[in-house]
């Protein structure tokens, strides 16, 4: 069982299933019938919280980035998704990353209730246990997260090959793809292995459960520790949202404004860039390259260690060495 | 006052290199070891960190636009007696040098790294080689992003532009964007009333430093070679 991601960023997707074995919530001994009860009608809610935010934010954020008015009415492009994410194959993944979801939304509210001062030992752990399947449920969202994005960066792929559309457009899809996902990588197993190390003294690679529950550390300490866990990761997380909302605006776009009806949207196909406007691909790729180095940016201030310890590729690749010294070359 | 020291486009290129294989690396490592002893932070101008990132990203989409140009060709797969998948290869590349001379750096490492692709494998379907194009281009988008990673490990510092640039004064003398980064360092030198050292590892601009230096007094022109001599004369004076 691992806390932290493994794995190149840029490792193509048959190589991505990197997270071990995790816990399950449901071997928790804490929940008694009744709460369980409860448990499956707060669970519903906030699965339908949960999308209903998922769609508001393509609606309200993304679909914004673009600068045209789009060609379908809103109500109907998110009915186009909706749709899209519960056709197979994506189905599974959908569920998948909303059962998390929701996992997570009811243990950080297990955790936000303030614990008493005089908490006594069994609180303790009860809190330590919450933070444990809080980190594993977390490392397994963020590879279900990089295996969505590099099945994205996949389908762009494909269809750029069959189209017509400039060449920068993969550009921006495809490098934007592997910071969001190195930033993803850096920041949580940085900040993973900090709040580990200040709970039990040890490495999260070398400690299981039982290992993080007997912690010494006293119960403010875990929670400030957890606390900045939170925040430093929510910090990056919300950089790499930014490049999210350009990217799918620059992906939603070309295909929606390119679509001849919703039909086709999300549907892998040749692209004209004829039914595009070049300007408004250069406006959102501007917005989206400005975001991206943004988060290179705090990577290099906040995470300069992980940065350096993190590569896409080996210092001696040869396809780098050739790119370089062709650039050397040419200059 | 500190002592400025801003790097070339090409330095920044060559700290993309391993060191230990190859003699450009080895030069820019030798300017960062230099720097670190004498405690001098590497600094670039924004114009030549703009060109560092455009260049990339042009030559990245070049190469994914030669391989969308290469999937429109037939696939390499030896049918006749005689053909080989390189004799094949060979043929559509040639044509699409031809068809677009521009892309010949791209294409050239499109070459490369499709020949090692191959190497180990056999081709006998238009999937296999479909297969390959769209690693090559998701790969080839990797290859960006480790690029810029270096470059920011590097710990590279931009400075803000200052004053105004006067590009004009170094047209005919200076070539290409070395004349905005020449401009930004004559006009940073000004603005501090010091010297700037600007280090390339191009000979051309350091074959034309003497005229340089007549149009802009406190830019100093070098080489890695000469860049520990040059720091130490400057802290002299």
């Amino acid at each position: 069982m691992s806390l932290l991601l493994s794995g190149r960023p840029s490792a193509a997707s048959n190589e991505i299933g990197a997270s071990r074995e995790v816990l399950d919530l449901s071997t928790s001994t804490f929940a008694s019938v009744h709460e369980a009860d409860s448990r499956a009608v707060q669970r519903g809610g906030l699965r339908s919280a949960i999308l209903s935010e998922r769609y508001r934010q393509i609606v309200e954020i993304r679909l914004r980035h673009i600068p045209e008015p789009l060609p379908f009415p809103e109500e109907a492009i998110v009915r186009r998704l909706k749709d899209n994410d519960l056709t197979p194959p994506f189905r599974e993944a959908h569920e998948r990353v909303l059962e998390l979801e929701v996992e997570l939304a009811l243990l950080q509210k297990s955790l936000s209730s303030p614990s008493s001062p005089k908490a006594n030992g069994r609180a303790k752990q009860r809190r330590l246990g919450f933070i444990w399947d809080f980190l594993v449920k977390q490392a397994k969202q963020a590879n279900e997260i990089r295996l969505q994005r590099i099945g994205r960066l996949n389908f762009n792929t494909e269809m750029f090959v069959r189209s017509d559309l400039p060449a920068s457009y993969i550009v921006d899809v495809g490098y934007t793809t592997h910071w969001e996902i190195a930033s993803l990588i850096i920041a949580r197993n940085t900040e993973v292995e900090r709040l580990v190390r200040r709970v039990t003294t040890s490495s999260p690679s070398e400690i299981e459960r039982d290992g993080f529950l007997a912690s010494k550390a006293s119960l403010r300490d875990i929670e400030a520790a957890f606390r900045e866990y939170l925040r430093n990761v929510g910090g990056i997380s919300s950089l790499s949202d930014v490049i999210l909302e350009w990217r799918d605006a620059l992906e939603y776009y070309v295909d929606l404004f390119s679509a001849s009806d919703l039909n086709a949207f999300r549907v892998l196909r040749p692209i004209s860039v004829e039914t595009l406007n070049v300007d408004a691909i250069d406006s959102i790729s501007q917005g989206l390259r400005v975001a991206t180095q943004n988060l290179r940016g705090q990577l290099v201030s906040k995470y300069p260690e992980g940065l350096l310890e993190l590569s896409f590729l080996p210092s001696d690749d040869p396809y780098v060495m050739d790119l370089v010294r062709l650039e050397l070359a040419e200059l | 006052m500190a002592l400025i020291v801003a790097l070339d486009t090409n330095v920044l290129l060559a700290r993309c290199l391993d060191p230990a294989m190859d003699s450009k690396g080895q030069l820019a490592d030798q300017v960062f070891h230099v720097l670190r002893e004498a405690g001098i932070e590497p600094l670039v101008t924004q114009s030549v960190r703009r060109e560092f990132e455009e260049r990339l990203h042009a030559r990245i989409g070049q190469i994914a636009d030669a391989v969308r140009k290469l999937s429109r060709q037939p696939a390499p797969i030896p049918s006749a007696p005689g053909t080989t998948v390189l004799g094949l290869m060979e043929e559509i590349f040639s044509r699409l040098r031809a068809a677009a001379p521009d892309a010949s750096g791209a294409l050239q490492l499109l070459e490369a790294r499709l020949s090692r692709a191959l190497a180990n494998r056999t081709l006998t379907t238009d999937n296999q080689w479909k297969e390959i194009l769209s690693m090559i281009v998701f790969e080839t988008t990797v290859l960006m992003s480790e690029v810029q990673r270096r470059y920011d490990v590097a710990g590279i510092r931009v400075i803000p532009r200052v004053g105004r640039l006067s590009v004009e004064k170094y047209v005919g003398i200076v070539q290409g964007r070395d004349q905005e980064h020449i401009a930004s360092i004559d006009a940073l030198s000004e603005t501090r009333a010091s010297p700037v050292i600007f280090v390339t590892l191009e000979s051309k601009l350091h074959a034309i430093r003497d005229q340089i230096a007549k149009l802009a007094p406190g830019c100093v022109i070098t080489t890695p070679t000469y860049l520990g001599e040059q720091i130490r004369r400057l802290a002299e004076d």
